[in-house]
């Protein structure tokens, strides 16, 4: 039976690296081997009974909306106004507009929750920004991929609701506990940034005293971004204080941002229209893969090999130092071949009851996992938000975008030692 | 191919711009009622619920003609043209053959269904018809599959991604 379960993960892995859309393999595979396991009436009720079980969870309903929300703030403008303020606030410092468009990444994440949308949408801003202003191309970029993986760790994240998902953990905590952490990478990635332009002026772009702007300018710059911190703090704090479920809060902002829209004539009808289909079909995406997820780990448990491999890992005696490190090589490996959604539902099943028997708390877990994750968005092959970057900087060769993200990628793996020395770092708001 | 297109982006109509808004209609109106007037809608989450299920079963067939699934395509630069077609025909394969599986399970599941009445708890809905709006997304695939799996034509262009499917609609929007 175990040699089964081996075959079956290697033909998932030989599938899915052949390039066939990972949902379908999933399916595919794990409906072959519950035939395999027992019969094929009992794998095809299993079949459309994943469908119904996973189709009509509550908490999913989240994701589109979420989905929506960032889209419709994608169309509202309000990128441009973070970018803006944050440029006000922050572009006299050594290497000030990459330091702004860290912190408007991460405003822009805080409604949006796509890494992708958010280094598209800023990506476009900022990018022309600091070529005019000097920046060297391979910094720009680097931030700009990097700064993107934001968007999935500040809440809401829609990477955070599919861990919920998966693992049944409280959407509502790992909203609130991805708040500090995607704040001090936020914060790391600014230090670096300062740094590179200390040491390579080139890169930092030209600096001047008068760059400044004047403190009413600075101040009203702040009211035009007001829609999104108040947008945000009411979801936040709603999640916070128990009073929003994440489908609430994900409703609220729906309407928020609509209202917005209208009230300021930001929205026109074809953007309201196009946010619906582009949420849809994300939807209908992350739901094939939950439901081909759901069939291979039913039929992975029932060969006894996720239950061998837990065994395994566990004979090795990692304690929770060598289980983080090994995890974590594991996930770097992974990111060069999977996508986040991909590298999350193949290897959480197996590694979350383990995370347990060593006493990780399923939401440091989940936020652990993201970033680890994340790191996979900026690094070669797939780099997902670099191939994004591109798009909006055809100029810059792949190469000097990968070699761009290389210091914060370095960051990301510093916080990543740094929380797991320190876990009360992820828990402290989200309490017992 | 035209009218299967048709098709798939009626039923991604019905996904998108009647399943989706109504939800955010619905939840709203729920959320408005119980926070301000403690009087929330007794069937608001189920039909949330009902209508979330059928706006990602009937997207299905658009979600396969605009490509929204995800794949790791790092060996697509490394595989010759000939294996990408292979890859891109063994995906309609496989899509084809999972519908149908799923068209058959659902009539099985909806002649069970029928004969014990089953329903949702609140609304009444008959499961049976939610098996239909299965099958009916899974019909939709299915068919495009089944044409493209059958098309004469490479399936493969130039960039090495999957050529778009004929008569395809220009733009984003549904």
């Amino acid at each position: 039976m175990i040699g089964l379960g081996l075959a079956g993960f290697a033909a998932l892995i030989a599938l899915v690296a052949l390039g066939l859309p990972i949902g379908l393999v999933m399916m595919v595979v794990g409906f072959v081997g519950l035939v395999l396991v027992g019969n094929i009436d009992t794998a095809l009720t299993q079949l459309t009974s994943a469908f119904w079980s996973e189709g009509s969870k509550f908490v999913l309903i989240a994701l589109p909306f979420y989905v929506l929300m960032g889209n419709l703030i994608y169309h509202t403008g309000i990128a441009r106004n973070l970018y803006r303020a944050a440029s006000h606030w922050l572009g006299w410092l050594p290497g000030g507009l990459g330091i702004a468009s860290v912190f408007a990444s991460a405003g822009f994440g805080a409604v949006s929750g796509s890494s992708t949308a958010t280094a598209r949408t800023m990506g476009a801003i900022v990018i022309p920004e600091m070529r005019r202003h000097g920046y060297g191309m391979r910094l720009a970029t680097g931030v700009l991929s990097s700064a993107g993986t934001l968007g999935i760790l500040i809440p809401p994240s829609i990477i955070l609701i599919f861990y919920g998902l998966l693992t049944e953990t409280s959407i509502g905590k790992l909203f609130v506990a991805g708040i500090v952490p995607g704040l001090i990478i936020a914060t790391i990635f600014s230090i670096l940034i300062m740094v590179i332009s200390l040491i390579d002026p080139e890169q930092g772009g030209r600096h001047l005293a008068s760059d400044r702007a004047p403190l009413r300018e600075r101040i009203a710059s702040l009211a035009h971004v007001f829609p999104v911190l108040a947008i945000f703090g009411v979801i936040f704090g709603g999640l916070y204080n128990g009073v929003f479920t994440p489908t609430e809060g994900a409703i609220f902002g729906v309407v928020a941002v609509l209202i917005y829209g209208a009230a300021t004539g930001s929205l026109s009808f074809a953007a309201i229209r196009n946010s619906f289909a582009d949420a849809a079909l994300v939807t209908v995406m992350l739901f094939v893969i939950i439901v081909g997820g759901t069939l291979v780990t039913r039929f992975l448990a029932q060969t006894g090999f996720t239950g061998t491999l837990r065994d395994l890992i566990q004979s090795m005696e990692l304690g929770y130092v060598g289980f983080i490190f090994a995890v974590t090589i594991l996930y770097l490996v992974l990111g060069c071949v999977l996508d986040t959604f991909g590298m999350l539902i193949l290897t959480v099943p197996i590694l979350f009851p383990l995370a347990q028997q060593l006493g990780i708390d399923p939401v440091w877990f989940g936020i652990y996992a993201v970033i680890v994750t994340e790191v996979g968005l900026v690094t070669p092959p797939i780099g997902v938000n670099v191939y994004v970057i591109k798009t909006v900087a055809p100029d810059v060769p792949l190469g000097q975008i990968f070699l761009g993200c290389t210091p914060f990628v370095l960051g990301l793996l510093a916080f990543v030692a740094l929380m797991a020395a320190e876990p009360s770092i992820i828990l402290w708001l989200v309490g017992p | 191919m035209k009218a299967l297109l048709y098709l798939s982006r009626g039923l991604f109509v019905l996904s998108a711009w009647v399943c989706l808004p109504s939800i955010l209609v619905v939840l709203a109106c729920d959320v408005t009622l119980r926070y301000f007037f403690d009087s929330p809608i007794r069937w608001a989450q189920e039909l949330a619920e009902v209508l979330l299920f059928l706006s990602v079963v009937l997207a299905l067939p658009e979600s396969f003609v605009r490509h929204a699934h995800v794949k790791a395509d790092f060996l697509k630069n490394v595989l010759g043209r000939a294996a990408r077609e292979s890859v891109i025909r063994l995906k309609w394969a496989l899509a084809l053959a999972i519908c149908v599986l799923i068209i058959r399970q659902c009539w099985a599941d909806a002649e069970y269904m029928l004969l014990i009445q089953d329903s949702t708890p609140e609304l009444y809905v008959p499961m049976a018809w939610l098996r239909g709006a299965l099958a009916l997304g899974a019909a939709g695939t299915a068919a495009i599959a089944l044409v493209r799996l059958l098309s004469p034509r490479r399936l493969v262009a130039a960039d090495g991604e999957e050529a778009p499917l004929d008569g395809r609609f220009d733009g984003v929007e549904p």
